[in-house]
């Protein structure tokens, strides 16, 4: 195996192995493989996360809406759940990004836009859509373990591929660490270690409450983290532990008793299914266009905007190169209030605009679109400049956007944290942000 | 020298991390609106006549308790009882960390009205160069055991416990004369206590402010003389201990002391 290969030609690869049938177990013995089979867990973390996050914005809030009073509740402690489940994600895809940094990866947080249909590179299809009945099953479908399949949801498996569920990917993860790690170790070559990443690229656990990040050392401390997220996912087989699988079939079973006794009971607003502002090469068909003349759609490429501007702010604080503790810091704080307080309720906004030129037809969503290449200079100075560049951009169209129609009341709010995540980068700019 | 100290507790009806600062009902954090509440504000509210007051919950209303002339209590003072007051919608400024640590959230904009019987204490935080609105960061957090007793939360270990007992009782009260939307806002409180059990009760740790009040933007009425005293234009110093959250009432424990330069009059003298 050529040892230098392209990342290009490593995602190829391990798209071809993943179409090898089931029957066939995944198994990693090379580092290659294990960074392969890394990059595809971060990617599928990032993936499973806007899904959900997705189908929690979806959901409606209040009596207005056309709820009852215990309806209303009800949906709100369904949307608490999903976005629990959503932030899980985040920190798997954290420790993910630190299993990758340990053993010499650099986390990628490119991936395709959405849609993406089920094929043998992704085991179940990516969507973009509201809560619903099908759209549970298929959340359920990805964090099922392997042997709940036939009985749980018989029938909408995929065709077998060498990691179906996202479990099995881990676990393969797992069993190659050790396998590496003891082929180096037989070899008595001291130059050869698996875990060659910079201890100072790992992520540290203290993100937030409840934002569990594992740090990455040794085979131990990795199967440790990989066998939490496992069970965060599929739960344990005495079912003892909350898992998103037990959290999801829990909200299906509700949502499917609330219609029974309420059949015209609709959790979620009329959103479309995978908005985009564009169409995107690499989106599968099924994407429904926002049309321009709907202020949807200028929101929508803001949130987009920002949203990629983020991930350069995460692919930068998990490779750093040379930027200094603060700048560091700055990233750390500057990404989670991004998520938080800036794409997080521009996306709850976005579900309550027309995704049409008709003010009265179905809502927008979040797109959650990457419009470009989210690659950043590896000089520090540079790339703190260009995160900076985006980000005053970002908080002008927000200001402008809010100015051109009074009913974004919440935009007005947004632009003033726009405005202090601008200025946080900007004197960390001024400050030079980087080892000097 | 006068000397207020004030203390009570306040209502502050805002979203916790990681909800975003403006979302309007609480989903992912520590703090809901129910059914029948209006959407969150974040508007500290000292006075119970402005809070929307849970129930059970806790009694609102920041008054002063103690007044002291140049060192002496006075317990005849006009503004004992006087309500302590936020102009102008201050809340806490943080934008999930984007602006302000959590531990550090200004309050924004600071404007304090202490008023009675005709008697007015009213100041504007304000820069003393340009005019504007200052933001000024809690000086962070201060342990305060005192705190538990003075506000009466008691002990935090049972106070899950305590709060869910007190919602029953008011839902198995047939004398509550409680509506169909009370029943349902009281059952989601109950179920929000139970699942997050002993997480987000009343403990005494508080942010501290401390605040030096300088320039035009005063106003100092007394034409009956009640104040006892010719409160002087020079700095007021304000120090704020804001603790003990109740994240199921939506309130605090405030406490602190104004302490202006002042000139005894002709009252105080004779008392």
């Amino acid at each position: 195996m050529n040892k230098f290969r392209s990342s290009m030609t490593r995602r190829a690869t391990a798209m071809a192995k993943s179409a090898v049938a089931s029957d066939e177990p995944l198994v990693i013995d090379t580092r290659e493989e294990l960074l392969d089979a890394l990059t595809e867990a971060v990617r599928i973390e990032h993936v499973l996360m806007l899904q959900y996050l997705y189908a929690a914005f979806s959901i409606k809030r209040s009596t207005s809406e056309g709820l009852t009073d215990a309806q209303q509740e009800k949906t709100r402690d369904w949307e608490r759940r999903i976005l629990e489940i959503a932030l899980d994600e985040m920190t798997h895809l954290g420790t993910a990004c630190n299993l990758l940094s340990a053993v010499g990866g650099r986390p990628d947080f490119t991936r395709p836009n959405f849609p993406q249909a089920a094929s043998p590179w992704y085991p179940f299809p990516f969507e973009l859509a509201k809560l619903s009945d099908p759209c549970l099953v298929r959340f359920i479908r990805a964090e099922s373990p392997p042997s709940a399949q036939a009985a749980a949801l018989e029938g909408i498996a995929p065709d077998p591929l060498s990691f179906s569920y996202v479990g099995d990917l881990y676990r393969a993860i797992a069993a190659g660490f050790e396998t590496i790690d003891a082929a180096f170790a037989r070899s008595g070559d001291p130059r050869k270690r698996l875990f060659i990443g910079r201890p100072e690229a790992q992520a540290p656990t203290g993100w937030a409450l409840n934002f569990k990040i594992f740090t990455i050392t040794d085979v131990a401390s990795a199967k440790a983290a990989i066998d939490y997220i496992v069970r965060q996912g599929e739960g344990t087989a005495s079912g003892s532990e909350p898992s998103h699988y037990g959290t999801f079939r829990g909200i299906l079973a509700e949502l499917r008793q609330a219609r029974q006794q309420d059949p015209s009971f609709e959790p979620a607003r009329d959103v479309v299914s995978n908005p985009s502002t564009r169409p995107e090469r690499d989106a599968a068909a099924g994407a429904t266009i926002i049309a321009e003349s709907s202020i949807a759609h200028p929101v929508a490429e803001l949130l987009s905007h920002t949203y990629s501007t983020m991930l350069m702010m995460l692919s930068t604080y998990f490779d750093p190169a040379g930027e200094a503790t603060e700048a560091r810091a700055t990233l750390q704080i500057c990404s989670r209030g991004l998520m938080s307080g800036i794409v997080r309720p521009i996306a709850e906004v976005l579900s309550t605009l027309p995704a049409t030129a008709d003010d009265r037809g179905p809502r927008a969503g979040a797109p959650f679109e990457i419009y470009g290449d989210l690659g950043l200079p590896a000089y520090a100075p540079g790339r703190l400049a260009i995160i900076a560049e985006r980000l005053e951009i970002e908080a002008n169209e927000c200001k402008r956007l809010a100015e051109l129609d009074p009913g974004l009341t919440r935009l007005r709010f947004l632009a003033g944290n726009y405005a202090s995540a601008s200025a946080r980068l900007a004197s960390l700019l001024a400050g030079g942000g980087s080892i000097p | 020298m006068i000397k207020l100290t004030f203390s009570g507790w306040f209502e502050c009806r805002l979203s916790t991390d990681p909800d975003p600062t403006d979302e309007p009902r609480g989903v992912s954090g520590w703090t809901y609106a129910v059914v029948g509440e209006p959407d969150f504000d974040r508007v500290i509210r000292t006075m119970p006549a402005e809070a929307v007051k849970r129930r059970p919950g806790q009694s609102i209303g920041v008054t002063v308790r103690r007044v002291e002339l140049d060192g002496k209590e006075d317990v005849s003072h006009v503004l004992r009882g006087a309500p302590f007051v936020l102009l102008d919608g201050a809340s806490f400024e943080g934008r999930n960390t984007l602006a302000n640590p959590a531990t550090e959230e200004p309050i924004f904009p600071f404007h304090l009205l202490i008023e009675k019987e005709g008697v007015r204490l009213r100041r504007e935080y304000r820069d003393l160069q340009t005019g504007e609105l200052r933001i000024q960061r809690a000086a962070g957090v201060l342990f305060d055991p005192a705190a538990l007793a003075e506000s009466g939360v008691g002990d935090p270990d049972t106070f899950v416990a305590r709060r869910i007992g007190a919602i029953e009782a008011l839902l198995g009260d047939p004398r509550a004369g409680l509506t169909s939307t009370q029943r349902i806002a009281l059952e989601a409180r109950r179920g929000q206590l139970q699942r997050r059990g002993n997480g987000p009760v009343p403990l005494p740790f508080g942010m501290k402010y401390h605040y030096v009040l300088e320039g035009p933007w005063v106003e100092v009425r007394d034409p009956q003389r009640k104040l006892k005293a010719t409160v002087d234009l020079g700095p007021w110093i304000i120090d704020l201990w804001l603790g003990c959250w109740d994240a199921d009432a939506l309130c605090g424990y405030l406490k602190g002391t104004l302490i202006a330069p002042s000139t005894p009059n002709e009252l105080a003298r004779k008392d």
